[in-house]
């Protein structure tokens, strides 16, 4: 074990927000290492309280402007079932619709701009341009704006939705807008299968790491759970009642972070594409199925770095989704459907769903006028944040005799592998006159 | 014709970084009074999705906040020739805080528009809230009437 080791990485590149790394090795001894997260503590349910519940899902759309889409639809769930509202069928496979687009959206960009530097050994995208992989580039950069235009169409805006409402929808795509993207969809699949067999070619570059854990997301006899289904985890199978999240995502604080860290039987969990995939992978469509064989994904996979492997599968899961979805609709033909007529009144309503990073619920109590007395968010990315501590312990050792620059990049990797979301939330910029 | 877009960045959710966003809502509501062929988006904050909406446009305006050392309120209306980006932001990320990498990346790949202009406005307070710091609310109306002035006389230069 190399003698004496110092990294502190502040601000790891390419994941959002400001995540540390701190790791000081003495006399061949760990003597401190920690993933550390200044995120500033969120307001977001503070500033819901006094809502009406019509603004409920405005105010979390901009929560995070990759997650804009499931936040919207997981605060419209929580919504509907404090107000007793059952949405219409259409509804429901739009929303699928949706939220497909949404995942597809975060899946290509992070495993195009941000993972993908790491398998073609490049500090970041910009070097892909102009190079021998700028065809695989430009194909994922095609994908991307697939998603961008299927989340317009269905949402109204590429980013913070517009057209998801309380009950329903504000307004709906045409046949023929269907029609179209469903063609698109269809040549896309191709694309994808072209960039899986280019990252598969080079996917021995992600660290070959194990470490046993506990994976939590949602779980369905109807299919691969995303928008609806019961909370599972693969130490102990599903459970009866999502009402009781709280018993399965037990949030903690520790002193080297300020974000929240979750743990349910074991020391930490990990939500998100794998955690999907080891809880639900026999109800992948068939192309996504063949993807994931040629990567050697099967479930239970322990190796964090295979969730950006575990992305590119559910991205080709959401595109055959979304074309069934879409011979459903058209189908049973597309209706110009107001959304449900309902009465206010006080409840409490939970919504859960799966978002790009894993299981999110909202938790609101709404007094007897729709005004918001209470709210709790459970962010997927903060559930993750044991996961990536413990993932570190273990890696440590057995990397520890690499050159420092090597262990840098193998812990930052690793963080990125999460595809975390620390702070999404200001944007402004910071500029000098020249 | 050109295809102009006014694009709105920010966090409504973090006071003064949402003024984009209030800026393009205020100014949609005045469309009438702008020529017809201008586009009006909310990026939020969107980051990288941010990248293929670009390509649709001939001509970009973006509405940000910008921290320019100057005035609470005050703006600028400038092209990225004429700045440095501050931020030590290396890489990028999903979400990513420097509209410049996002905009660096558009150019790589051909799809930036020929003209990129933004109007930045100097915020004071950025921690959660979700209204305006009172300089900024006090100044909604001026920055208004320039914001509509500068796309006017940038439409007039350039139809």
């Amino acid at each position: 074990m190399n003698n004496n080791v110092d990294i502190n990485l502040e601000h790891v590149t390419r994941v959002e927000g400001h995540g540390n790394i701190v790791l000081n090795v003495r006399k061949s001894k760990i003597e401190k290492l920690q993933w550390q997260v200044s995120e500033a503590p969120r307001f977001f349910e503070a500033m819901l309280r006094g809502r009406d519940y019509s603004e409920l899902r405005t105010i979390t759309s901009r929560i995070c402007g990759i997650c804009s889409i499931g936040h919207s639809l997981t605060s419209l769930k929580a919504t509907e079932d404090a107000l007793d509202i059952k949405i219409s069928e259409q509804t429901a496979m739009l929303r699928r619709l949706a939220l497909n687009a949404e995942n597809m959206q975060s899946h290509i960009l992070h495993i195009g701009y941000l993972a993908a530097p790491d398998l073609f050994g490049v500090g970041s995208v910009f070097p892909l341009v102009g190079s021998k992989n700028q065809d695989a580039l430009l194909k994922i950069v095609k994908l991307h704006r697939l998603s961008n235009e299927m989340s317009d169409l269905v949402c109204g805006r590429t980013t913070h939705p517009i057209r998801l409402i309380v009950g329903g929808f504000s307004a709906i795509p045409t046949v023929k807008q269907l029609s179209n993207l469903r063609q698109r969809l269809k040549d896309d699949l191709k694309t994808t299968k072209e960039v899986a067999n280019v990252l598969n070619s080079v996917v021995g570059n992600f660290p070959d790491f194990e470490r046993e854990t506990e994976y939590i997301g949602l779980s369905s006899n109807e299919e691969y759970a995303f928008y609806d289904g019961v909370i599972a985890s693969t130490d102990t199978g599903r459970h009866a009642n999502n009402k009781d999240y709280k018993s399965l995502m037990d949030e903690y604080v520790v002193p080297h972070s300020t974000a929240k860290h979750a743990k349910h039987k074991r020391d930490s969990y990990m939500v998100g594409a794998l955690a999907r995939f080891n809880l639900n992978s026999k109800q992948l469509h068939p192309i996504a199925k063949e993807v994931a064989k040629l990567f050697k994904l099967k479930a239970i996979n322990y190796n964090p770095f295979m969730n950006n492997i575990a992305q590119l599968v559910e991205f080709v899961h959401n595109i055959e989704d979304s074309m069934l979805l879409i011979d459903r609709l058209i189908n049973e033909g597309v209706k110009e459907e107001k959304p449900v007529v309902f009465k206010l009144k006080a409840g409490r309503g939970i919504g859960v769903a799966e978002v790009p990073r894993g299981i999110l619920v909202h938790d609101y109590t709404l007094d007897e006028k729709g005004k918001c007395v209470k709210a709790n968010c459970v962010i997927p990315t903060n559930q993750n944040h044991a996961n990536i501590q413990k993932d570190m312990e273990e890696m440590v050792p057995q990397i520890i005799d690499k050159p420092r620059k090597e262990i840098e990049l193998n812990l930052e990797m690793l963080v990125r592998a999460y595809d975390p979301c620390i702070s999404c939330s200001t944007h402004y910029l910071d500029v000098k006159f020249v | 014709m050109k295809r102009i877009g006014v694009i709105g960045i920010g966090n409504p959710l973090r006071k003064d970084d949402g003024i984009g966003i209030v800026l393009l809502e205020k100014l949609i509501e005045k469309k009438d009074e702008l020529p017809d062929n201008i586009e009006f988006i909310d990026g939020g904050t969107g980051g990288m999705n941010i990248l293929h909406l670009l390509g649709h446009f001939d001509i970009a305006i973006i509405l940000d906040a910008v921290n320019f050392d100057g005035h609470h309120g005050e703006s600028k209306l400038f092209t990225l020739d004429e700045v440095q980006s501050q931020k030590i932001s290396l890489g990028m990320s999903t979400h990513e805080s420097d509209l410049f990498k996002v905009i660096q990346l558009s150019k790589e790949l051909k799809e930036c528009p020929d003209e990129l202009f933004i109007f930045g406005i100097q915020p004071k307070d950025i921690s959660f809230g979700s209204n305006l710091s009172s300089e900024l609310q006090h100044n909604i109306k001026p920055l208004l009437i320039r914001l509509k002035t500068e796309i006017e006389t940038i439409f007039n230069k350039k139809k």
